[in-house]
C-alpha cells in the first residue's frame, strides 16, 4: 500500500484555485478521476478523506436504517471495510457516491438480516378492511391537510418519524429504500433478496400501515 | 331505513351491471401505489379516476395515502439536512484502524 499517495497525481488534494482542499462534502472530489485512482492505488490520505467527507451522509443513511447510533456506526465501519476491500475493482460506470450508498445499504441489511429483523410480520390491524362485496369498510377520518405553520411542520415531522420507527423493520426498510433513498422496485427487491412482487406488496402494506398510524395526529390537529 | 353501506352496495351493483370493468374498493386498493407513483397507463388510470368519482371514501383515502408518503419522505430528508457535519473522530479512527488489520471485524467503536 502506498503511503500518502507518493508518486501519484495528487490533483484531488487541491481545488481548482490551487488552494488546499476543504473537508466538506461539497468539496469531495468523489468522482474525480485522480481521486479514484488514488483510492485504487491504496492512498491512505485519499481513503481518510473519503471517510471524512462521504461518511457524513452515509452515517445519516445508516442511522435511518438501523434506528440506533451504535449499530449505525458499526454498519458504517462494515461499509468502509467493504469499500477498502473492493475499491480496486470499482468501475466508474456510475458515480462513486452511488456505489458507496449501495455498499452502506448492504452493510445495514446484512446486520438486520443477521439479527433476523427483516422477517415479514403481521400488521393486518393497520390495513384497510373490505366487506365481501369489495366495499371499503369504515368511514373516512379527519382529512389529512398540509401543515400550515412552522410549529405544525415540526410536529408532523416528529410524529411521522415516530410512527415510521413503529413499523416492523421488514416494512420500514422497504419504505426507506423505495420512498426515501430512491431505489427502484427492482433494485430494492434485489437488495432485500425478495421478488419484485413481494416487495410491492410490502411497500403497499408499509404505506397503508403508516397512514393508519399517523392519522390520529390530524384528528388532534383538527380539534385543537 | 336503508343504511349508508347498503346504499353504496346498491349503487355499485347498479353501476357494475351497466359499466363492466368498474372497480370495487378492494380492487382499487391494489392499484393505489401505482396510482400515487404515477405508474398506471392511461386506460387503467381512467378506470381508477372513475372509481374515485363514484366513491368519495376511496378518493379521500388515496389523497391521504399520497400525502403520508410525501410527509415520510420530507421528514427523513429534513433529518438528513440537520445531520451533523463531521463524522465522529472516534469512528474515523476505528474505520482506519480496522482497515489496517486487514478488514478484521470486531474492532469497531461499538463492538
Amino acid at each position: 500500500m502506498l503511503e500518502g499517495g507518493g508518486g501519484l497525481e495528487a490533483g484531488w488534494e487541491t481545488d481548482r484555485m490551487g488552494a488546499p482542499a476543504k473537508t466538506s462534502p461539497a468539496a469531495t472530489p468523489a468522482d474525480d478521476a485522480a481521486f479514484i485512482a488514488a483510492l485504487k492505488a491504496g492512498d491512505e490520505r485519499a481513503f481518510e478523506r473519503l471517510v471524512r467527507d462521504q461518511g457524513i451522509r452515509l452515517l445519516a443513511l445508516a442511522r435511518r436504517m438501523m434506528r440506533d447510533e451504535a449499530t449505525a456506526q458499526d454498519c458504517l465501519q462494515d461499509a468502509f471495510l467493504s469499500v477498502h476491500r473492493s475499491i480496486a475493482g470499482f468501475e466508474p460506470h456510475g458515480s462513486l457516491g452511488g456505489w458507496l450508498h449501495r455498499i452502506t445499504v448492504n452493510a445495514c441489511l446484512m446486520r438486520l438480516r443477521t439479527a433476523k429483523r427483516l422477517a415479514e410480520t403481521p400488521i393486518d390491524d393497520l390495513l384497510p378492511d373490505f366487506n365481501g362485496n369489495g366495499l371499503r369498510l369504515g368511514e373516512p377520518r379527519t382529512e389529512i391537510r398540509d401543515p400550515e405553520t412552522e410549529l405544525e411542520v415540526n410536529r408532523v415531522r416528529r410524529f411521522v418519524r415516530e410512527k415510521i420507527d413503529e413499523l416492523p423493520d421488514g416494512y420500514r426498510i422497504v419504505l426507506l429504500l423505495r420512498d426515501i433513498e430512491g431505489y427502484s422496485t427492482r433494485e430494492a427487491a434485489e437488495m432485500m433478496g425478495i421478488a419484485e412482487g413481494a416487495l410491492k406488496v410490502r411497500l403497499h402494506r408499509a404505506r397503508a400501515a403508516l397512514k393508519t398510524l399517523v392519522e390520529p395526529l390530524w384528528d388532534e390537529m383538527g380539534s385543537s | 331505513m336503508i343504511t349508508r353501506h347498503r346504499l353504496r352496495w346498491r349503487i355499485q351493483h347498479w353501476l357494475e351491471a351497466r359499466l363492466p370493468g368498474l372497480l370495487t374498493c378492494a380492487q382499487f386498493q391494489e392499484m393505489v401505489d401505482a396510482y400515487v407513483d404515477d405508474e398506471l397507463g392511461p386506460v387503467v388510470r381512467a378506470t381508477v379516476d372513475f372509481h374515485m368519482k363514484t366513491c368519495p371514501i376511496c378518493q379521500r383515502y388515496v389523497i391521504a395515502y399520497g400525502k403520508v408518503r410525501d410527509f415520510a419522505a420530507d421528514t427523513l430528508s429534513a433529518e438528513e439536512a440537520e445531520a451533523l457535519d463531521v463524522v465522529p473522530e472516534g469512528l474515523v479512527t476505528a474505520i482506519l484502524a480496522a482497515r489496517g488489520v486487514g478488514g478484521a471485524r470486531g474492532g469497531g467503536p461499538n463492538s
